[in-house]
C-alpha cells in the first residue's frame, strides 16, 4: 500500500511510520503546517496537497489528529483519509469535512467515538493509544544517565500555567457571580471522576457573561458550542493543572516527587522540578526507574486512556493514575495498573505500593506483559491497514 | 422478652408496634415529648431512670437515636436499640453514642461507615423495611383502582414550603460567595452517589454564610458547620430545585400525580392531589400507578428510603434516582429500575411506560423480595442477633 503521512511535531509518528514500513507499504512523508498554517481554509496547502495526490498513486493519506483541509483535499480525489485523533478537545474535528465518508477517523477515547459516531460520521473507530515495546526494550541498560531518573514518585506533564496554554487567563475580567460559579464548578469536577460535568453546568447567565469578556471567533465550517470550547479548553486545563500541582503538593510532603515540566514551578517547594525531558531518548528511563509513575488525565479527555500512561506500562513501569472509565476495556485494576478516584485514595494507594514492592513489581509487569501482547503501534497498524482495506 | 418502646411520631411506628405484639413482647409504651431537649434534660432522664429501675426491660427501642434516652440506659445498665431513618441526624454525633449499652442501627451505610471510622463501635448498618402483610391486607376494588390508577405518582414535599428553597440568605452574600454556593449546588446536583457537598466547605464559604444565615451548633456534639451547611442546608435547595425540574419535565410529556402538602403554582402540568391521607392510600397509590419515582432527599447519601421499600412492598413499580444502598438489597432492572441522569430518567420513563409486561415483572420480583427479606420481622431478627437475643 501507499500512504502518504502528513508529518507535523506529534508525539510517536515514528514509531508509526516504522510499522507502516515494516507491513510493507510504502510511506511518504509530507511536511505539514500544522502550528503555522490555517488547517480549516487554506487555498495555497490545499493547492499542493492536491498535487502531491494526483502526481503519485496513493491508497490513503493519514495524520495523527485530524485536519479539515486534508479531509476536503482527499474528498476530492477520492482519495481515504485515515486519521488517529489523540488530543482532546480537538477543535478541527468539530468542521462539517468531518463527516465526509471518504475520512476514517480512530479515536482514542471512547466517549468522544461514541459521541461522533451518533452525530452520523460513517467510519469512526475506538483506538486507544499504543506504545513501542520493542523499542523501550532497548533500553533497559542501565547507564549513569539512567540512575539518575530514579524516584519515589514521577510525574511528567503540564501544569498548564505556561502562556499557550493557559486560556483561563483571558477570563479574568468576569463579574464576581461567574468567578465565584467557575470556581465552584472546577472545585466539584476535581473531585468526580468518570463525568464531565463542566459543560453541562454552563448556564446561559454564565456563557453571556464569557462571551462579554473573552467572545470566541468561529470559521464557516465550524460548528461546536461555545459552552464546549469554554468548558474543555478553558476551564478543564485550569482545574486540570490546579489539580496536579495540589496532589504533587500533597505527595511531596511525605515523599520523594519528581516533576518533569517545562515550567518553573516555585509553589512547590518540595517537589523536584527537574525541567521538559525529551519523549524518546529520556522520559522512558523515568517511567523505568521510578518506583510509582502517576497518570493526572487532562480532564478534557473524558473517558480515554494517556498515552502516558500506555507509554509507563509499556517501560515495565508501575502506574497509578486517576480513574478513567477506557481503562476497564483493556486492562485489570489492581493487576495491571492502580487507580484512584479522591485524593484520600491517591495518598494511601502511594502509601501502600511503595511499601510492598513485590506486588507493586508484579502489577508493572502484568501491565507491561498486557501492553507488549496487545498494545503495540504493530497492533495497531495492523488493525488499520485491515480496516482500511476491508470497508 | 420485655420491651419499653419510647414513641413519637415517627414514620412506621405502628409496624415496629405490630411486630413486638405478633411477636407477644410485653411492651410499655412511652410517650416522647419532641420538644423537649433530647440531648441534655435531667428532668426527663430522671423519669427514665425511675422507669427502668421500677422494671427490668431486655431493651429499649426508638425510631431515631435520642442521647437522653441512651444516658438513662446506661445508668441503669439496660439496652438501648435505636433505628435511624433519618441522614444526617445530629444526635449521632454526640458524645453518648460510645456508651457500651447502646445498639444504634443506622439506615444510610455511608453514616455508618463515617461513624465507625471514627472508632465508634456501638453503631450497625440496618435498611428500613416494609410491613407487607399490612399492605396486602388491603383490598380495591375497581372504584378505588380508578381513582387512584395514574401513569407516574410521586408522593412527597417539594420543599417549597422550605425557607432555603427561596434562595433568601444567599441574597445577602457577595456577588462571588453566591456565585460560589450555586455553582457547588448545580454541580452537586449533577452527581449522584457521591455528596461533596460536606469537603467543599471551605473556613471561608463557612465564616460567609454564617453571617447570613446563623445556626448555633450544639456544643457537646461533633456535627460541625460543614456538616450542617453541606449536608443539611444546600441538600435541601438542590433537593427542592431536582424535584421541581424532574417533575416539570415529566409533566410536560406525561401525566404526573403529585401527592404533597402544598399548593404547586410552579408546576401548572402537574396533577397536585394534595396529602395522601390514610395509610391505605399510599398502598393503593403505588399499586395503581405504572411509575412510581422515588426522588431522595440529597441529605441521604446512599441510603434507602422509606418510600422504596414501601413502593415495593405494596407491589408497585419503583424508578428511583440512584442510591448506592440499594444494590445491598437489589438487583437493579430486576426488582427495581435506577436513573442517574435527566436524560437517563426521561429515557426509562418512556421504556418503561410502554414496556408493561416488564414493568409489571419488575414490580413482582421488588414486591417479592421485599416480602421474604426486608418486612419488619426479618429486621427485628437481625436486631436480636446482633444483641445476642435470639
Amino acid at each position: 500500500m501507499n500512504i502518504l503521512f502528513l508529518e507535523w511535531d506529534s508525539f510517536a509518528h515514528e514509531y508509526v511510520v516504522e510499522e507502516f514500513r515494516r507491513a510493507d507499504c510504502k510511506v511518504n512523508m509530507f511536511s505539514w503546517p500544522f502550528g503555522s498554517e490555517n488547517m480549516r481554509n487554506n487555498e495555497s496547502l490545499s493547492q499542493r496537497l492536491l498535487k502531491e495526490l494526483k502526481e503519485n498513486e496513493y491508497d490513503f493519506v493519514f495524520s495523527f489528529n485530524f485536519f479539515p483541509v486534508a479531509a476536503k483535499a482527499c474528498n476530492e480525489c477520492g482519495i481515504k483519509y485515515v486519521s488517529w485523533i489523540y488530543d482532546t478537545p480537538y477543535l478541527l474535528l468539530y468542521s462539517k469535512y468531518t463527516m465526509l465518508d471518504t475520512n476514517y477517523i480512530y479515536f482514542f477515547d471512547k466517549s468522544l467515538c461514541y459521541e461522533f459516531n451518533k452525530r452520523g460520521i460513517k467510519h469512526a473507530f475506538y483506538l486507544p493509544m499504543a506504545a513501542p515495546v520493542e523499542t523501550y526494550d532497548k533500553l533497559n541498560h542501565i547507564t549513569e544517565q539512567a540512575e539518575k531518573y530514579q524516584a519515589e514518585i514521577s510525574f511528567v506533564g503540564s501544569t498548564y500555567n505556561e502562556e499557550r496554554q493557559n486560556f483561563y487567563k483571558y477570563l479574568s475580567k468576569v463579574d464576581g457571580y461567574t468567578a465565584g460559579y467557575l470556581n465552584a464548578i472546577m472545585e466539584m469536577q476535581k473531585e468526580v471522576y468518570g463525568k464531565f460535568i463542566l459543560e453541562e453546568l454552563l448556564t446561559d447567565n454564565v456563557l453571556r457573561e464569557l462571551k462579554r469578556v473573552c467572545p470566541i471567533r468561529k470559521e464557516v465550517d465550524e460548528w461546536e458550542t461555545d459552552a464546549w470550547i469554554y468548558a474543555n479548553y478553558f476551564l478543564a486545563r485550569k482545574m486540570t493543572g490546579e489539580q496536579r500541582k495540589e496532589s504533587l503538593q500533597l505527595l511531596s510532603e511525605r515523599y520523594q516527587v519528581k516533576l518533569y515540566t517545562p515550567e518553573a514551578t516555585p509553589e512547590l517547594e518540595a517537589v523536584q522540578n527537574c525541567g521538559p525531558v525529551d519523549y524518546m531518548t529520556q522520559m522512558p528511563y523515568v517511567f523505568k526507574q521510578s518506583k510509582i509513575n502517576l497518570n493526572m488525565t487532562l480532564r478534557s479527555i473524558h473517558t480515554g486512556i494517556p498515552l502516558r500512561a500506555m507509554d509507563i506500562m509499556g517501560c515495565g513501569g508501575f502506574l497509578l493514575t486517576n480513574y478513567q472509565d477506557d481503562f476497564w476495556d483493556y486492562f485489570e485494576p489492581g493487576v495491571d495498573y492502580v487507580f484512584y478516584s479522591s485524593r484520600e485514595e491517591l495518598l494511601s494507594l502511594t502509601e501502600y505500593y511503595l511499601t510492598h514492592e513485590e506486588e507493586r513489581c508484579e502489577i508493572a509487569k502484568n501491565g507491561y506483559e498486557k501492553v507488549k501482547a496487545g498494545h503495540t503501534y504493530r497492533d495497531r497498524v495492523q488493525l488499520i491497514l485491515t480496516q482500511v482495506k476491508e470497508l | 422478652m420485655k420491651v419499653l418502646y419510647v414513641m413519637w411520631e415517627s414514620f412506621g411506628a405502628e409496624d415496629i408496634l405490630l411486630e413486638f405484639n405478633r411477636r407477644e413482647y410485653e411492651v410499655d409504651r412511652y410517650w416522647l415529648n419532641r420538644k423537649a431537649d433530647m440531648f441534655i434534660n435531667q428532668r426527663l432522664e430522671q423519669e427514665m431512670v425511675q422507669k427502668l429501675s421500677e422494671k427490668k426491660y431486655d431493651f429499649v427501642f426508638s425510631s431515631n437515636y435520642f442521647p437522653v434516652i441512651a444516658i438513662a440506659c446506661n445508668a441503669c445498665d439496660t439496652r438501648y436499640v435505636s433505628w435511624v431513618y433519618d441522614s444526617p441526624l445530629m444526635s449521632l454525633w454526640h458524645c453518648s453514642v460510645v456508651s457500651p449499652n447502646n445498639y444504634i442501627f443506622v439506615f444510610d451505610k455511608t453514616d455508618y461507615l463515617e461513624l465507625k471510622k471514627k472508632g465508634i463501635n456501638t453503631i450497625y448498618y440496618l435498611p428500613l423495611a416494609a410491613n407487607v402483610d399490612r399492605y396486602d391486607s388491603y383490598t380495591m376494588d375497581e372504584e378505588l383502582k380508578e381513582v387512584y390508577s395514574s401513569e407516574i405518582s410521586f408522593i412527597g414535599s417539594t420543599y417549597t414550603e422550605n425557607k432555603f428553597r427561596e434562595y433568601k440568605y444567599l441574597y445577602k452574600l457577595n456577588e462571588y460567595d453566591k456565585g460560589y454556593i450555586e455553582g457547588l449546588a448545580s454541580a452537586q446536583k449533577l452527581v449522584y452517589g457521591n455528596l461533596l457537598l460536606e469537603q467543599m466547605m471551605t473556613p471561608d464559604i463557612i465564616e460567609k454564610l454564617k453571617e447570613t444565615n446563623h445556626a448555633a451548633m450544639r456544643e457537646d456534639t461533633f456535627f460541625g458547620y460543614p456538616k450542617y451547611y453541606g449536608q443539611v442546608v444546600l441538600t435541601r435547595l438542590i433537593t427542592a430545585m431536582e424535584r421541581q425540574e424532574v417533575l416539570e419535565m415529566l409533566s410536560e410529556k406525561y401525566p404526573v400525580h403529585l401527592y404533597t402538602n402544598k399548593s404547586t403554582p410552579s408546576l401548572p402540568k402537574i396533577i397536585n392531589r394534595g396529602m395522601a391521607g390514610s395509610k391505605k392510600e399510599a398502598s393503593y397509590i403505588f399499586r395503581s400507578s405504572k411509575i412510581n419515582l422515588n426522588i431522595t432527599l440529597r441529605a441521604i447519601r446512599s441510603g434507602v428510603p422509606l418510600r422504596a421499600f414501601e413502593i415495593m412492598g405494596s407491589g408497585g413499580f419503583l424508578l428511583s434516582n440512584y442510591q448506592e444502598d440499594f444494590l445491598d438489597c437489589f438487583d437493579p432492572g430486576v426488582d427495581f429500575v435506577y436513573y442517574d441522569s435527566y436524560d437517563d430518567l426521561m429515557e426509562k420513563v418512556e421504556y418503561y411506560l410502554s414496556h408493561e409486561k416488564e414493568r409489571q415483572e419488575i414490580a413482582q420480583n421488588g414486591y417479592e423480595k421485599v416480602k421474604n427479606y426486608h418486612t419488619y420481622s426479618n429486621r427485628m431478627d437481625a436486631m436480636l442477633e446482633v444483641m445476642d437475643l435470639k
